[in-house]
């Protein structure tokens, strides 16, 4: 089961706050999109009110092509699962998964069937007499996961799931509900704040701001073209370097130095004027120009060793720059560097609106 | 152990002991007086130990003690006592799991406001509102019967049992209530087959205190029940305050540990559910 949810003209008020205000986002069927931000910027909001959960201002609220703005939760064939887990601790694994049927005053041999397929989907077998409190976070999760396996739900919302558990169980249970989602192929809105879940499970990321969408696409595009400076900043550890600047014709004008454009896609033409250039750790270089064009003249403050690869800290002019370097790198603080720059892959933004120019 | 920290247990044990006896021993006076014959009690004074365990005094005090005019013992007012908790707990109980409920999940209009009003109730001095409720109950023609005392239990009794409830309710993750929206289940199904039962703990304590209350009640049981249906402490009074020649202390002292026996083997039986309950901030899933 499957089904595409758009949104259009979202708005959703607190009392007289706003906290979103036409918000527009078509998810395509089957596909998994990653609603992330920093805390507060309305991700669990807009989830909420996809799942029926959060009254609705304005706008409209399509699941599978029909009008689902003011239907009720159970009604919208959508599966939640919560970042608490939410299981009902009075009640056996069997009970929780067969809630929702039961609920649905479904027939009790057709409950029994689908239970127990959900819970050898789910390597849950063993445990469904079992509370909830005699459960791993990681059992809890999987039957979190199948409350809404069970109702054959054809969208699958996600809030926050995994940051209840540990770094280790994090990543394994990632992995399965990638898994998941290629095995069943449902379409899943999920949020989260840790752009590391974003990058690896999302076919396409909304990365959101203040209740708005700064920028909807594919995780490559997201990371590697970011379409303003809060995007720029937000994805990526370490973080991305900004260097203010002038752009001058083809370069860009900083500390004296004159960084050349030619190989950078502008969206528009360029217009001389101040502006931020942005480089990932990636694209800043220590061993010097490669073509033998001018290197700058930089000092390592900082070594960070992360094991595949050394994180270094350089000075140069005033500015400390984030260079991420190989693992082996031979390295010690007060060492001098020539630095070089991977002008074609960096993102210029404009200084006053932050857009990418 | 150290020689401070023996000072400290020897403190803390005079401490206890001292706490023991302030309330042990007016129960022990009160058993031994019960049970000791009236030339006894004036011969050995009231902490002696009875010298022959005499079970007269208890049952003239179950049977045949003189409430006023009537001299059927305090038996009789022990089951109207009955018959004017149970439902009273009951209901109230009930409907304050439900307000509770009602008012900390669906979040009703209004339900800040309703909420002031529950403090106002649960906390005004019940007097304040004796005259208008005999006004009312007379004018709809229960005044002085079983079910006037059980309305106007349930009158008190419910604003201080909702409090209770949603202060519990307020402590349970809303993303409980959330998921269950999910799965189809609506208000109802909600409140008895989730909230409900993961209410167990303050429910026990929501019902010791009202049986306690209830049970201890004098002054709206002699007001509003009526004849026919005083309950025992009203009874008990009567007892005590009756005097027809010699004061019988040793019956005084059983009627008065019959009245008490109820709240009584309540907290003991259920003390350790008691505290358990109220110390149960949240059920952790």
């Amino acid at each position: 089961m499957t089904a595409s949810v758009t949104l259009s003209g979202l708005r959703i008020e607190y009392g007289h706050h706003v906290a979103i205000d036409g918000l527009d986002l078509s998810i395509r069927e089957g596909e998994f999109v990653v609603l992330l931000g920093p805390s507060g910027c309305g991700k669990s909001t807009l989830l909420n009110a996809i799942a029926g959960l959060e009254p609705v201002a304005g706008g409209r609220i399509e699941i599978g092509g029909a009008d689902m703005t003011r239907a009720l939760p159970k009604d919208r064939g959508i599966g939640m699962v919560f970042q608490s887990y939410a299981l009902y601790p009075h009640m056996s694994v069997e009970r929780n998964l067969s809630f929702a049927l039961a609920s649905a005053g479904r027939p009790k041999r057709e409950i029994a069937q689908r239970v127990a397929d959900v819970a050898g989907m789910l390597q849950l077998t063993p445990y469904l007499k079992r509370k909830p409190a005699a459960l791993s976070g990681g059992q809890r999760q999987r039957v979190a996961i199948g409350r809404a396996l069970v109702r054959e739900a054809a969208v699958f919302l996600f809030d926050e799931p995994l940051s209840n558990l540990d770094a280790k169980l994090r990543n394994d249970l990632r992995v399965e509900i990638k898994k998941l989602h290629q095995r069943i192929a449902s379409t899943m809105i999920y949020v989260t704040h840790d752009q590391v879940e974003a990058m690896t499970l999302g076919d396409r990321i909304a990365v959101m701001k203040g209740g708005e969408i700064q920028q909807f696409d594919t995780p490559e595009e997201i990371y590697h073209r970011p379409a303003n400076r809060f995007v720029a900043e937000f994805m990526g550890a370490p973080m991305m370097n900004f260097l203010e600047g002038r752009i001058e014709g083809r370069s860009f004008l900083w500390q004296g130095q004159r960084l050349d454009l030619s190989g950078y896609g502008f969206r528009t033409a360029p217009q001389d004027g101040p502006a931020v250039l942005g480089l990932r750790p990636e694209h800043v270089h220590t061993t010097g120009p490669a073509d033998g064009g001018t290197a700058l003249a930089a000092q390592i403050t900082l070594v960070e060793p992360m094991g595949p690869e050394t994180v270094l800290w350089a000075e140069t002019g005033g500015e400390t720059l984030r260079i991420r370097a190989a693992g082996d790198i031979h390295a010690e603080p007060g060492q001098a560097a020539a630095l070089a720059f991977d002008m074609p892959r960096a993102a210029l933004f404009d200084a006053a609106t932050g857009e990418r120019l | 152990m150290t020689r401070s920290a023996l000072l400290q247990r020897i403190a803390l044990y005079a401490f206890l002991l001292t706490a023991a006896a302030i309330f042990g021993l007016p129960l022990y006076v009160m058993v031994a007086t019960s049970l000791k014959s009236m030339p006894e009690l004036r011969e050995t004074g009231i902490f002696a130990l009875p010298r022959a365990l005499d079970p007269s005094a208890w049952r003239m005090a179950w049977t045949g003690a003189c409430t006023g005019l009537t001299c059927g013992g305090i038996s009789p007012g022990f089951w109207n006592s009955v018959k004017i908790v149970v439902p009273s707990v009951g209901l109230t109980v009930l409907a304050g799991a439900l307000n509770g409920y009602a008012m900390t999940f669906w979040k009703p209009p209004l339900s800040g406001l309703l909420l002031g009003l529950m403090v106002l109730g649960a906390f005004l001095p019940h007097q304040i509102f004796l005259y208008p409720l005999v006004q009312w109950l007379s004018a709809i023609g229960i005044y002085q019967t079983l079910p006037a005392i059980i309305v106007i239990h349930c009158i008190f009794g419910i604003p201080l049992m909702t409090l209770l409830f949603r202060g519990y309710y307020s402590g349970l993750p809303r993303q409980l209530f959330l998921a269950a929206q999910i799965d189809g289940a609506g208000f109802w199904r909600i409140f008895l087959c989730i909230m409900l039962p993961l209410a167990a703990p303050v429910t026990v304590v929501a019902v010791i205190l009202q049986s306690t209350a209830i049970w201890n009640d004098f002054l709206l049981g002699l007001v509003f029940a009526g004849r026919e249906n005083l309950p025992m402490t009203v009874q008990l009074n009567n007892i005590v305050n009756t005097v027809t020649g010699e004061r019988d202390y040793t019956v005084d002292m059983a009627a008065t540990v019959l009245t008490a026996l109820v709240p009584l083997a309540i907290f003991l039986l259920s003390g350790r559910w008691f505290v358990r309950g109220i110390t149960a901030g949240a059920v952790k899933g």
